[in-house]
């Protein structure tokens, strides 16, 4: 689960727990060898490239309740970032690398805040609208980030402006995830449902088109848009 | 020019004897005066040419002088490139010696260094050996008091556990959307496990966190996580050794009920207690 393209789409990181527990492999696509970067003690989980490749950003809980650390792409030297008793995970890396958005319950609910890479200044809470907000992706122009939020039950796709905190609702779906934005951030893929059936969908940032994408996975997990705008994996069950 | 001056001085003399002559001296007078100035020209021509001979003799000996210490030059310089080129030759000398001695340091180090690694790998096989008799041996006493112990070490059948404690088939905690708090009806199926995991110190188990699968899957991770963590520190709390136990998360990526309504979530938002079951 959780595929991301490396920033030159070379290579994938993805969640797998084929070892009963899950850890975190780096596979080189043009290769065709793939290495475990990740596999403390607990979850390993949630990866996000920065944006020259090197780093991971992690969620382990080796030290007890899930936070987010940052490691080597070729695996070691993790360094932890976020500091808190509580659930922190799904990072995601500004595109000048300074800033991660992540999720945490640390305000007694999954909302997204946003925390210095530098280890500088204090997490910063972005959303206070509703009580399940989680998935940040931080759009390509570093101002907005995409989101799932949920409302009575029903999760969908928004983006909020980090400067001005303006929020644009983008989907009205029953249970949209896995928000991803296409390489020139002007589009969001997600995983979306249609009759009952997973399915993928994408809308442009300003919510006026959206469109479906043919595919034959049943139930979609999550979702990664390659950096050339030509391929994406999917996650299926 | 010396010759010339002697030369001129005959001319002279032998003008003067002319003159003489036409001044009426006498014919033997003239003849004598005559002898003597050949004489005297005879004896000058002749220390001229021994003057010639010495100046010839001293250039002579001047010449084998500057020889000799062009000679002596000669010798001193190949004699200092002599001394030069041995001082050379032993600066090499010395050069390659402490090559040769560095490098027998070199390699005796790394002799040691060897032997230092095989003893260690010596010392550490030894020690496991020590630690596989004592596994051994503790395994052998643990199935000697345990006569339910299936003989596969560690795992458990669903017999043993009904005959030790029927509540160790419950081994499901469920939880509320979005919790993770151990409902209190739970206790004391949690008490029985950790007893039974107390008493038999070779089992060891998973909890394994799960979740339903709304929300995000990366959330869930960590919520199945948090769900496992909770099971397994009561557990712990309860006395139950830490290495007996791992709490692992699959967040919503193995439910096992699919339908989209609450009942199948309910199911689906639960830690398992997980144990290595021998079937038979």
């Amino acid at each position: 689960m959780s595929p991301q393209w490396s920033p030159d789409g070379t290579q994938l990181a993805y969640v797998s727990f084929e070892r009963q527990r899950p850890r975190i492999y780096v596979h080189d696509i043009t290769k065709g060898t793939r290495k475990v970067v990740s596999k403390f003690r607990g979850t390993n989980s949630a990866p996000a490239w920065s944006p020259d490749g090197k780093k991971l950003a992690v969620t382990l809980s080796k030290d007890g309740g899930s936070q987010i650390y940052v490691i080597d792409s070729s695996g070691g030297s993790e360094r932890r970032l976020s500091d808190s008793r509580s659930r922190d995970t799904e990072p995601s890396f500004s595109p000048d690398g300074r800033h991660i958005l992540f999720t945490s319950d640390r305000g007694g609910s999954p909302q997204i805040y946003r925390l210095a890479v530098d280890g500088s200044g204090r997490a910063e809470r972005l959303t206070f609208d509703g009580r399940y907000n989680t998935s940040p992706k931080y759009a390509a122009d570093g101002e907005w980030f995409a989101y799932v939020r949920m409302e009575d039950g029903r999760f969908s796709i928004a983006a909020q402006n980090i400067g001005d905190g303006e929020v644009r609702y983008l989907t009205s779906g029953q249970d949209d995830r896995s928000p991803a934005f296409s390489p020139n951030g002007k589009a969001i893929l997600y995983a979306t449902e249609v009759k009952g059936r997973g399915a993928l969908a994408a809308i442009s940032i300003d919510g006026s088109t959206r469109w479906g994408i043919a595919t034959h996975a049943h139930d979609i997990r999550g979702v990664a848009w390659g950096p050339y705008e030509s391929y994406r994996v999917e996650v299926a069950r | 020019m010396k010759r010339l001056l002697i030369l001129s001085l005959v001319i002279v003399l032998t003008g003067c004897s002319a003159i003489g002559s036409r001044s009426s001296q006498s014919e033997a007078e003239r003849a004598a005066q005559e002898a003597a100035a050949q004489e005297a020209a005879r004896q000058e021509a002749a220390r001229q040419e021994a003057a010639r001979q010495e100046a010839a003799r001293q250039e002579a000996a001047r010449q084998e002088a500057a020889r000799q210490e062009a000679a002596r030059q000669e010798a001193a310089r190949r004699e200092e490139a002599r001394k030069q080129e041995e001082a050379r030759l032993a600066e090499e000398r010395r050069v390659e010696e402490e090559r040769i001695a560095e490098e027998q340091r070199r390699w005796e180090e790394m002799r040691k260094e060897e032997e230092a690694r095989l003893e260690e790998q010596r010392r550490q096989a030894e020690a496991r050996r020590q630690e596989e008799l004592r596994q051994i041996e503790e395994l052998r006493k643990q199935r000697m008091e345990d006569d339910d112990d299936p003989s596969l070490v560690g795992m458990v059948t669903e017999e043993q556990l009904r005959k030790a404690n029927p509540l160790l088939l419950e081994q499901s905690i469920y939880f509320d959307f979005d919790r993770y708090q151990i409902k209190a009806e739970y206790a004391p199926i949690i008490a029985a496990h950790a007893r039974f995991l107390i008493a038999h110190p070779t089992v060891k188990i998973f909890v394994e966190g799960n979740c339903d699968d709304r929300g995000s899957p990366e959330y869930n991770i960590a919520l199945g996580q948090r769900r496992a963590d909770v099971v397994q520190r009561a557990l712990l709390a309860l006395g139950v050794p830490k290495r007996q136990v791992e709490a692992v998360s699959y967040g919503a990526e193995r439910p096992i009920a699919y339908g989209a309504n609450e009942e199948s979530w309910a199911r689906n938002r639960r830690a398992d207690i997980a144990y290595p079951m021998f079937k038979n």
